[in-house]
């Protein structure tokens, strides 16, 4: 680069460094958000790559819902001889029982076998050499304990036996995080859980086998023997590469969200360099002009001022950097319910790259606009005072190409964050929809506010009035950079409130009347008399309901079993690999609607012609399986192959809150199937905990769960994930503060100079206040307002086609936006101005 | 009556202060046009400015028909322009986002008067331009926009009239028509004016000339009567 250019922006940056304080800002504020985020997803993804044994705690995990046939627990012997060791745990809910306060707690419990795990650490307090084989001794999380009133070394009964509380578990490798648990977790021993009687048939239990490779063998190459040699065992077999679960892929998605946010709030930055390099440049149409008088080209004078910008949005890079390295611990408290208590946060040199340079490309993306001027004033000006007025009309071919690469750069670091096409479209799409409107509305009510001044009497009589909206649509007031940057703000910020809003709403409200609000899970048939007699203690809403529950996995589809259709290897190889609860029912249920086919009884035989039964399957399920109207699909309920034809095609409302089914099958097919019951309960919200206690001291093995508990959980979930969402919004909002103050600064020499003139004729301070209230409130008020119009429409848009509910309008929201939008840029204008206030009108005047 | 006695005023220029008003004494009656002249620098424009209670005095006091504007706070010097005073400048500092009419139109606003619109259309015709009134600053040209200053000036009725060598950033034909309008009004109204000019021929109209030199009071002539 041209030694001249380094010099000459040297010398602006010596002399006129303060001028950019609002600029490194608005990047570093950025950045900061890019950088917080950034480091926070590289730490998740290094999680759960890293870790990803810890989080398996094992190289290879096969899990099954019923035991292991003889064969398959022989070839298990045959792999110990080649070197690979293996554990079994089993996870089931059951009830936990405080033997001395009669308190029950739905809990998660976790057999485990000497050795487990095989990566990562169990943490227990107080630390035992090794817990697994106390067949008396219990290990639970604080949340138990908490629940039920319990300190260590009481007595807690799980199903028949009862347990010893030897300790409390601070940390598992493989328990994901506790929101998508039903309830808190317990540790007991292999015996111990063979007392419990909990694992009875039908009920429902996961078995996984932890293996440790050993030997020749690699996770891949045992993975391929295991699904060979157990085809038939409905074993769902992944390595822990392939682990990266549930919790993996929504961590990754949440921060590639997060991470939008921040980029908006760059954007935002952006849009706050681009003003103060245009007041800038305004400032320095004289010695542009004396340069080109000079002989200097126009490339070089852009030169100059694109190299100053780029330092100084270097130098808000790195305040960014720097700033983004705390923006975890605010992140943290959100995300902690979704993360492992071993979680440790380190920081990510690679975030820190990729916000510098994100920052310094928003720099140039967004100086490069103002600088078109650079090209259009000519040497002459040096004579003249009148600064650069832009040209009316439409833009020429240059203009419009500078426009085209700044949105092709803006729709890059879409694409850059998002990390994908489809993603990265839809922001790009959201933004370039989103823009042109928020520019558009805030003309429109600009050029409303003109003639309302003109036509309202009272706006014609009251100076303060006229003269703060006056301020509003005069030339050189920046007027719709700073709504455009506001109103992004207070759009992402709105939009995320409406939405969470309606979800919390439809999950509280939306609940039908009908929906029962206690499910006995694992009934026995032997149990289910003796559970209606206890049950009569009580006055429920609408009467006891019991559904058969028969729990199955899927063995062919026309006649084609699922080993052969290699399903495991489809994206929706869920639907055929998964276990299958079915029931039978002579009618259709609620909440159901017969699509094709039709449901038997009253003139539809309930078998076909060659005696086998009919099944009513749900319609998506249908799809992915390949199932139609006359298909034959084969389940295997616990060893015993059950062949059904379909008869009907369902549309199920899983919303209704109840025992839905994927397959219902017609009555008497399924006489012979071990099978339990659910049974449900419509309830008072005070007859919740006494009949939970009540079912789990007389039947110890029956799970209770609480519908109005897991909603409200579910709701608090939502709350946590959205309020990490709103946090960082709030650095968009932020940002969009730091503009409006950077633009005011930028205006600043005029209007102090007006201020100073109104002072001269005799306005007072307050007068000057009421001015300023009015510009700033009403300037909140247009961005709110613009804002909210947007926000609503997006959140209509997410609520309905996203998430597939009814949309509700709640006007407080609304309202509360157009208040606090209000009165915070009122506050943050006046703060940048109000030192105006006190100048003495001699020193302006004689300073101009 | 206007008294100032002892009127010093330093101002910081390159780190030190530099004594801009040096010991002004001085008595203005009531209705007397009184022109300061001097060379540049010589502390007119500062004698206006704290004549117009834009700045407090490093020392020394002015009173204004028994008010002590060195006694007032900002706001009270901000009510008694308001009420009082009148000032036109050289680079005439009409406000840009306002059109002319209301420009003329603030000082009644500020006060409340309800019949701000009239009046100041009346002087707008009174200083030719009744068919400019919806025209901006920019739009004007510098004659006009001085002259929409000297009606902003006098709408208030002002006991004291201030002018910056109103006539400074004007040709001579615009300048002479300025001075005209400035003279006519102030005899119509007969309120006090204090010009500050370099001009010789603007002071030769004055009842009184007060040269400065160097914060001083050099030479204070009444100018004799025919």
């Amino acid at each position: 680069m041209n030694r001249f250019i380094i010099k000459m922006a040297w010398r602006e940056i010596r002399s006129s460094y303060r001028h950019f304080l609002f600029f490194v800002s608005s990047i570093a504020i950025g950045v900061g958000s890019v950088v917080g985020v950034g480091n926070l997803s590289a730490n998740l993804e290094e999680m759960t790559h890293l870790e990803a044994r810890s989080l398996l705690a094992a190289d290879l995990e096969a899990r099954i819902n019923r035991p292991l046939s003889i064969q398959a627990k022989a070839y298990l012997s045959n792999l110990k001889q080649e070197g690979i060791r293996f554990i079994r745990v089993t996870d089931l809910n059951g009830m936990a029982m405080a033997g001395e306060s009669g308190r029950s707690q739905l809990v998660e419990i976790k057999a485990v076998e000497p050795g487990y795990p095989f990566y990562g650490q169990l943490k227990i307090d107080p630390a035992a050499a090794d817990p697994f084989f106390d067949p008396q001794g219990i290990w639970v999380q604080d949340a138990v304990l908490a629940r039920l009133h319990l300190r260590v070394g009481d007595e807690l009964r799980l199903g028949d036996a009862e347990f010893r509380i030897r300790g409390i578990v601070r940390d598992e490798p493989d328990r994901v995080a506790g929101v998508f648990s039903l309830g808190p977790g317990v540790l007991i021993s292999r015996k111990g859980l063979d007392r419990t009687g909990l694992v009875q048939p039908g009920s429902r239990v996961t078995h996984r086998y932890l293996f440790k490779i050993g030997g020749p063998w690699t996770p891949d190459s045992l993975k391929t023997e295991l699904s060979r040699h157990w085809s038939s065992e409905s074993v769902r077999i992944r390595t822990f590469r392939e682990a990266q679960p549930r919790l993996g892929r929504f961590l990754a998605n949440f921060t590639t969200y997060l991470g939008l946010v921040g980029l908006l709030t760059l954007m935002i930055g952006g849009i706050g360099v681009a003003i103060n390099i245009h007041a800038f440049l305004n400032e320095r149409i004289g010695t542009i002009a004396i340069l080109k008088c000079l002989g200097c080209s126009s490339s070089s004078v852009l030169g100059i001022y694109l190299f100053l910008s780029l330092f100084m949005g270097g130098i808000g890079s790195l305040i960014g950097i720097f700033a983004g390295t705390f923006v975890h611990h605010l992140l943290l408290p959100f995300l902690s319910p979704f993360l492992p208590p071993h979680f440790t946060f380190r920081l990510m040199p690679l975030a820190a790259i990729r916000g510098l340079a994100m920052g310094l490309l928003v720099t140039l993306l967004f100086s490069l606009w103002p600088m078109r001027m650079i090209q259009r004033w000519a040497p002459s000006r040096v004579f003249r005072e009148d600064v650069g007025v832009e040209p009316k009309g439409f833009p020429d071919r240059r203009t419009l190409a500078l426009a085209g690469f700044i949105l092709i750069g803006c729709i890059g670091l879409s694409l850059w964050e998002a990390g994908s096409w489809r993603l990265g479209g839809w922001v790009s799409v959201a933004i370039g929809v989103s823009v042109p409107i928020l520019l558009a509305s805030a003309g429109g009510v600009l050029q409303l506010l003109k003639v309302l001044r003109q036509r309202i009497p009272i706006l014609q009589r009251s100076l303060v009035l006229r003269y703060g909206i006056a301020n509003l649509y005069r030339p050189g007031r920046l007027v719709v950079a700073i709504i455009l940057s506001i109103g992004i703000g207070v759009t992402i910020v709105m939009t995320l409130a409406q939405v969470e809003r309606n979800l919390i709403s439809e999950l509280r409200q939306n609940v039908p009347r009908d929906a029962p609000s206690l499910f006995f899970i694992d009934l026995q048939p032997d149990q289910k008399s003796s559970f209606q007699t206890l049950m009569k203690d009580w006055t429920l809403k609408k009467p006891l309901q019991f559904t058969p529950l028969i729990r199955s996995r899927l063995n062919a589809v026309n006649g084609r079993s699922v080993s052969e259709m290699r399903a495991g290897d489809r994206p929706d190889g869920w639907y055929f690999t998964r276990e299958y609860v079915l029931t039978y029912q002579e009618d259709l249920p609620a909440h159901n609607i017969v699509q094709r086919g039709s449901w038997w009884g009253a003139g539809t035989p309930s078998t076909d012609p060659d005696s086998i039964p009919m099944i009513s399957v749900e319609a998506e399920a249908a799809q992915h399986l390949g199932i139609d109207l006359g298909s034959t699909v084969t389940f295997d309920i616990q060893g015993m192959l059950v062949r059904g034809r379909v008869a009907n095609i369902r549309e199920v409302d899983w919303g209704s809150m109840t025992t839905n089914f994927f397959f219902i099958f017609a009555p008497g097919a399924l006489d012979r199937s071990p099978v339990t019951y659910v049974a449900t309960a419509t309830t008072s919200t005070d007859q919740d905990l006494p009949i939970q206690d009540a079912v789990t001291d007389a039947f110890p093995n029956v799970t209770v769960i609480n519908l109005r508990e897991i909603l409200g959980r579910v709701a608090g979930i939502l709350n946590e994930i959205i309020g990490a969402v709103q946090l960082m919004a709030g650095f968009g909002l932020v940002a969009g503060l730091v503009v409006l103050s950077g633009a005011m600064a930028a205006t600043q020499s005029r209007r102090r100079h007006e201020m100073v003139l109104l002072k001269t004729l005799g306005a007072t301070r307050l007068t000057l206040i009421d001015m300023m209230a009015v510009e700033y409130a009403l300037l909140g008020l247009v961005a709110a307002g613009v804002g909210s119009l947007l926000s609503t429409s997006l959140s209509w848009f997410i609520v309905r086609y996203f998430f597939e509910i009814p949309w509700r309008f709640d006007p407080l929201i609304i309202l509360i936006g157009l208040v606090a939008t209000a009165l915070i840029t009122g506050v943050g204008g006046f703060l940048t101005t109000y030192r105006i206030l006190g100048q003495k009108p001699l020193a302006v005047l004689r300073s101009e | 009556m206007i008294r100032v006695s002892n009127l010093t005023m330093n101002l910081p220029s390159g780190g030190r202060a530099v004594k801009i008003l040096d010991g002004i004494n001085l008595e203005v009656p009531d209705g007397q046009f009184l022109a300061v002249v001097g060379p540049s620098g010589s502390g007119k424009s500062t004698l206006l400015g704290l004549l117009a209670g834009l700045d407090h005095p490093t020392s020394g006091s002015i009173r204004f028909n028994g008010t002590s504007l060195t006694d007032l706070e900002e706001d009270g010097l901000a009510r008694l322009r308001r009420e009082k005073i009148g000032v036109v400048f050289q680079s005439f500092h009409l406000i840009p986002n306002m059109t002319a009419l209301e420009n003329v139109k603030v000082p009644l606003e500020l006060r409340g008067d309800p019949g701000a619109d009239r009046e100041a259309l009346q002087l707008l015709n009174e200083v030719g331009l009744g068919d400019r009134k919806d025209h901006y600053p920019v739009q004007l040209s510098g004659g006009e926009q001085q002259r929409v200053a000297i009606a902003r000036a006098f709408i208030g009725r002002p006991e004291l009239l201030l002018a910056d060598e109103p006539t400074g950033n004007l040709d001579s034909a615009n300048g002479q028509r300025v001075i005209d309008l400035l003279l006519r009004l102030h005899q119509d109204r007969g309120n006090t004016l204090i010009l500050v000019t370099h001009d010789p021929t603007l002071a030769v109209h004055a009842d009184r000339t007060v040269t400065l030199r160097d914060g001083r009071v050099v030479n204070d002539q009444d100018r004799p009567h025919p």
